[in-house]
């Protein structure tokens, strides 16, 4: 099963700080690396990138720049600023406890009465 | 974060050519990275181009949300507003000469309004020490603002040590006859004390004087403008 990784607004922004914290890459680039990082299970809607990407770069988690792909394309490149390290390491604390609360919730037993 | 959303709104409005062209540059980079990509699956390059176009979706749509994403927006969405409606109100003159009509007489009877309550309520009194006036009403169980009588008046003034003084005022309506038919005229009745508290002084003659107040004295009458000729017969 594919889920879109768009499911909370927020989860997007996460991962793509995640994609890009492994070093400077191009729009199309972090799709790929999404994909790659979930183990094939998250898949972002094309539409949905560009402007997460653009609210990332005006709040400042996000630097950009102008370079060569691979294959020798003009493509502009995504980078972490140092504020968007930190905020992609609470998020990541955030998510984990997050996680964490939901899945025992989730496995709780009913009482024997 | 305030200087990265300044950065992203100068960027949005000084260099808006430059802008345009960034994103229809990285929008075709992407599709031609895909096309890449489709092609190594083994697609013909032509084929691969167009499918990643239309993967892609819809150019104008991407523009207008990566447009939206940036700084600013609001400003440009209230600028593109209001040269929507002077569009709407060129087309239609008759109702934008009601609206305007309408807003010039509601702007102007609240302007005359606002110069008379200024001038009449607002502004603080032309006396000396304004702030230290104070106007004392006597409350009774049927009436929480009413008058004094004149000897309630007159123990007041004569034994308090609150006040550094106290003055009588009272409304006061005589008719004056002349050689025509009466007038009313609207009059107040104050004691001596008044003036020397206000500190007024008269234009021409004098104002009351302790003398005056006495029981008995001959009436005194002040008046605000300068009247015409003839004698006047109070009544």
């Amino acid at each position: 099963m594919s889920e879109e990784a768009e499911l909370l607004p927020g989860t997007l922004d996460l991962l793509i700080l995640k994609a890009v914290s492994l070093g400077p890459l191009h729009g199309y680039a972090v799709l790929f690396r999404i994909e790659q990082i979930s183990g094939q299970r998250l898949f972002v809607e094309q539409g949905a990138l560009y402007p997460a990407l653009f609210r990332l770069v005006r709040q400042g988690l996000l630097k950009t720049e102008w370079g060569k792909s691979e294959n020798n394309r003009r493509a502009k490149f995504y980078e972490l600023t140092a504020k968007g390290r930190k905020r992609l390491q609470e998020e990541t604390d955030w998510w984990k406890r997050a996680a964490a609360a939901v899945t025992t919730a989730l496995a709780a037993r009913p009482q024997r009465a | 974060m305030i200087a990265a959303y300044l950065r992203s709104m100068a960027r949005r409005f000084l260099r808006r050519a430059q802008n345009e062209r960034e994103m229809h540059e990285e929008l075709e980079s992407h599709v031609q990275l895909r096309a890449d990509a489709l092609e190594r699956v083994g697609l013909e390059r032509a084929e691969a181009e167009r499918r990643a176009r239309i993967e892609f979706g819809s150019h104008v749509r991407f523009k207008e949300e990566c447009r939206e994403a940036l700084a600013g927006n609001a400003i440009d969405q209230a600028v593109q507003d209001v040269r929507f409606s002077l569009r709407s109100l060129r087309k239609s003159p008759g109702f934008s000469l009601v609206a305007v009509i309408t807003l010039a007489l509601g702007i102007g009877a609240t302007v005359a309004t606002f110069s008379v309550v200024n001038t009449v309520l607002l502004r603080p009194f032309a006396f000396s020490h304004p702030e230290k006036l104070l106007w004392i009403y006597s409350q009774r169980s049927d009436n929480p603002r009413t008058n004094f009588s004149l000897p309630e008046y007159c123990d007041y003034r004569d034994q308090t040590t609150s006040f550094a003084g106290l003055a009588g005022v009272a409304s006061f309506n005589p008719s004056f006859a002349d050689s025509g038919p009466p007038e009313r005229v609207q009059g107040v009745r104050m004691s001596a004390s008044a003036f020397a508290m206000l500190a007024v002084r008269a234009f021409v003659g004098r104002t009351l004087i302790a003398e005056d107040d006495r029981n008995g004295a001959r009436g005194v009458v002040l008046t605000a403008t300068v009247c015409g000729r003839g004698a006047m017969h109070g009544t």
